[in-house]
């Protein structure tokens, strides 16, 4: 069993901390970016499971991000929750997200979801909220 | 010898009778001819006037005054009259007269005629006629001529004393102003059609004129119309124009507001929820209560919020279904993630289920359901001191599926029910403050579930609690939807 990883691209501070915290409450090793250039980067070579993604981004657009995502062999298995404030432009992309949560989004909510997405071969420390 | 001479004076005597016979017979010829030739010429002088009356342009009185001035003139006579016969009344009137003096001015309205008089012979005088006149005027002397055809009487007469300065009337003189009043008769009938001729057309190029004044002002008037109309029509357009301007900068403004609203209250909500979920360590009482407080005024201030953005693209007829498939458990899921805390708070048990036999997946659009379910359990929530709120996802029918709330809350009255899902309305107004409710949530769950051609469905009981249902047909994904 190995833990599983979660990437949060998020230029908002506090969403993006409690974003963290709402996933390592739900046992993911947390990985914050808050530039969408820097982003693209990382993913050349990390393969999370779970990536939360906001739209609007500094230099690289989330919608980019999430082409680059899907367009990647490797990254065939990544869950990736689009977290934005623009419903029109996230309905847009919901067939290619694997959920799309709009915000605001309450750190229970992403705890909860977040959870829900973990591999089922990645360790699962009891439910620690309740 | 004697009796030669006998003889010879018997002969002279009868060739001086046979020449005085025809000595007398050529005097009386030569005085008919002298008299023939009078007539033809005073006929033709008569006439060629009475002709010439026509193109005088003249009225029609001034005619006849003329017409008896010619009668007079040329016939020699003293006094001329033209008198008319009324049938109606069997009398004649007199319509001008000339030559009479003041004291003789007869009024010349005739005795009545019997019924039976015939005019048949303009040669007969009527007696009844000349008596009256005689008595009335002492003309002892009359010639008259009558046209049947116009009722029309030509009255000549002569004083006895006149006598030495005019000759005696004579049969003839009757065909002579017989002819003239003829003609005078054509004529002031030729000049009375010539008259009604000309005020025809006066009358007609008056109301031309009048018509024609009409139009223009019509005209005016519908010009003048037409410009205030444009002018109208440009102010309504520059007021459409500002109105649409308007309500883009209102929907814009408020999407920015809830924007620049939503992201520091998601923040705080984020951090005091870590808190209250012991994510930083165990809590006392004091303080989890103080947190439980926190945590449920800023999410009743994040749903008022999002209803805001909601109902601003409503409004702005912005919003897009986007048709997917998903399990029924994640309208649950998004709806209990926010919604647990404030039942917890409230200390009111909030279940939900999905009825076995539901279709593992859905087709519609995840966003906007969950929206409509949300909005239907904050209400329930916000209604109900204690008890419970359950949702339920079942099918009432095998073609359509629902979302049902049911909580133990206060009910609303009957008389509520039309208006509740209006905007910015509740049940009661007074419970507004102690609810602290926009009144926008059942609005828009009500318009949210008419864009999904749904239904919504209400049953309540006053301080039993109610019931909300909304219904939607089962749709298929088409293969364009579906992807993966």
């Amino acid at each position: 069993m190995k833990q599983a990883r979660a990437l949060i691209i998020e230029d908002d501070a506090d969403l993006a901390n409690i974003f963290a915290q709402a996933l390592q409450v739900a046992e993911y090793a947390v990985e914050v970016i808050r530039d969408g250039k820097q982003a693209l980067e990382l993913l050349e070579a990390a393969t999370p499971n779970v990536v939360v993604l906001d739209l609007h981004l500094p230099h690289v657009s989330g919608q980019d991000i999430l082409r680059r995502i899907r367009a990647q062999a490797r990254l065939a298995e990544t869950r990736v929750i689009l977290a934005t404030a623009d419903a029109i432009l996230a309905d847009s992309l919901r067939d290619e997200a694997d959920l799309v949560l709009i915000k605001p989004i309450s750190f229970r909510q992403m705890h909860d979801l977040a959870a829900r997405l973990r591999p089922p071969d990645t360790f699962d420390l009891a439910d620690s909220l309740q | 010898m004697a009796n030669k001479l006998e003889g010879e004076r018997d002969f002279y005597r009868q060739q001086c009778n046979e020449l005085g016979t025809r000595l007398l017979r050529l005097q009386q010829e030569e005085t008919q001819a002298r008299r023939d030739a009078w007539r033809s010429r005073t006929t033709a002088r008569l006439l060629h006037d009475i002709y010439r009356l026509a193109d005088a342009g003249v009225s029609l009185e001034e005619i006849g005054q003329r017409f008896l001035q010619i009668i007079l003139d040329t016939l020699v006579v003293y006094r001329a009259a033209l008198l008319q016969y009324l049938p109606e009344q069997g009398r004649f009137v007199c319509v001008l007269s000339l030559g009479f003096s003041s004291s003789e001015q007869p009024d010349f309205i005739s005795p009545e005629l019997p019924e039976d008089y015939h005019f048949a012979s303009s040669s007969s005088t009527p007696t009844p006629l000349l008596d009256c006149l005689r008595q009335a005027v002492g003309v002892p002397y009359f010639l008259w001529a009558f046209n049947a055809r116009a009722g029309l009487a030509l009255l000549l007469g002569n004083l006895a004393e006149d006598q030495h300065l005019h000759r005696p009337f004579e049969a003839d003189d009757r065909e002579i102003i017989e002819g003239a009043l003829s003609v005078f008769i054509d004529i002031t009938e030729r000049k009375r059609a010539e008259m009604a001729l000309q005020r025809a057309n006066e009358e007609l190029e008056l109301r031309v004129a009048e018509r024609t004044a009409e139009l223009s002002v019509a005209n005016e008037q519908l010009q003048r119309e037409l410009a205030e109309r444009k002018q109208i029509q440009t102010e309504l357009a520059v007021a459409r124009d500002q109105a649409l301007e308007a309500s883009r900068l209102k929907s814009q403004l408020l999407a920015s507001v809830s924007h620049d609203l939503r992201t520091p209250l998601n923040a705080i909500l984020g951090y005091v929820e870590m808190l209250y979920q012991g994510v930083y360590g165990p809590l006392d009482d004091k303080q989890r209560h103080t947190l439980e407080r926190i945590v449920v005024n800023t999410e009743h201030l994040l749903i008022f919020v999002n209803n805001l953005l909601d109902q601003a693209q409503i409004e702005a007829s912005r919003v897009v279904l986007n048709h997917t498939l998903f399990a029924p458990a994640e309208l649950l899921t998004i709806m209990e993630s926010t919604m647990t805390v404030l039942a917890e708070a409230k200390k009111l048990t909030l279940t939900s289920s999905i009825a076995a036999g539901m279709p593992e997946q859905l087709y519609g659009d995840r966003h906007w359901l969950s929206r409509i379910l949300i909005n239907l359990v904050s209400n329930a929530l916000k209604f109900t001191e204690q008890g419970r709120v359950d949702v339920k996802i079942y099918q009432p029918e095998p073609t359509c599926w629902a979302m049902q709330v049911t909580d133990t809350g206060c009910g609303i009255p009957a008389s509520a029910r039309s208006f509740i899902f209006e905007a910015f309305r509740q049940a009661d107004s007074s419970l507004t403050r102690s609810h602290n409710g926009s009144g926008l949530g059942l609005s828009i769950v009500n318009q949210l579930t008419h864009l999904m051609n749904g239904q919504i469905a209400l049953t309540s009981k006053m301080g039993r609690g109610s019931t909300f249902t909304v219904e939607f047909p089962l749709i298929q994904p088409t293969s364009q939807g579906v992807s993966g």
